[in-house]
């Protein structure tokens, strides 16, 4: 599996997390979609100095070969994906109680 | 760099008291999942090759299973700084939304904000339905 592929899956598993599982929905919400662009925004400086100087070095061939800021495409996937669970996670979390 | 990121998003807490830090066993509780799902994807990426560090660049602590010790570090402090910011924003959002009245609390803050509980909001939509 190419990393391309392993970001589609994790997307998809986030929404499905956010949507189905934990019936969060923060992605048809406002809250989200102002928080997000914030995050991107620092996610494309911080990975862009990471993948700049050559920190952390992908294959070439893992994935589809777009880049934004140095990093790979998919990076903005993961990167979703990572920040999509942690919050419907917690707002899950702060509604059970 | 992370400690850039914490810096950037911890003064969130004082300022907006947002009251995440506060609720240390929720964070610990979101943190736990997400450290072990990502980091198995980590260490699958790493193992599938799509992948790897310069280990000159990094401080050289080596964790079980053979990632740096900075991703177990970005796998905590990205999640913080998302849910501080997260928190931020509803936060300041909630606060326009009362101060101008405009739809009401209870609508805005369960739909738009994502608070209350969603079945419920789904059997109104039924009834508005028929």
């Amino acid at each position: 599996m190419t990393y391309t592929a392993a970001v589609a899956l994790g997307v998809a598993g986030a929404l499905l997390l956010d949507l189905l599982v934990l019936r969060t929905r923060l992605v048809v919400g406002l809250a989200f979609w102002c928080t997000y662009p914030i995050i991107l925004a620092f996610q494309l400086a911080a990975n862009g100095v990471l993948t700049g100087r050559g920190v952390v070095r992908y294959d070439p061939a893992a994935i589809t070969g777009a880049h934004l800021v140095y990093a790979p495409i998919e990076d903005i996937g993961f990167g979703f994906a990572l920040v999509l669970t942690t919050l419907s996670i917690w707002v899950w979390l702060g509604r059970r109680r | 760099m992370l400690a850039g990121c914490l810096l950037a998003a911890l003064w969130l807490e004082p300022v907006l008291r947002v009251g995440v830090l506060r609720q240390w066993r929720r964070l610990l509780l979101t943190l736990l999942p997400v450290v072990l799902v990502f980091g198995c994807w980590d260490l699958a990426a790493v193992a599938a090759g799509h992948w790897h560090y310069d280990w000159a660049q990094l401080v050289g602590v080596r964790l079980p299973g053979g990632l740096p010790l900075e991703e177990l570090l970005f796998f905590i402090v990205i999640p913080v700084c998302a849910i501080l910011g997260f928190e931020a924003v509803r936060k300041v959002l909630g606060r326009r939304v009362l101060g101008r009245r405009v739809l009401g609390r209870r609508v805005l803050g369960r739909r738009v904000l994502g608070w209350g509980a969603p079945h419920r909001r789904a059997a109104s939509e039924d009834r508005c339905g028929r």
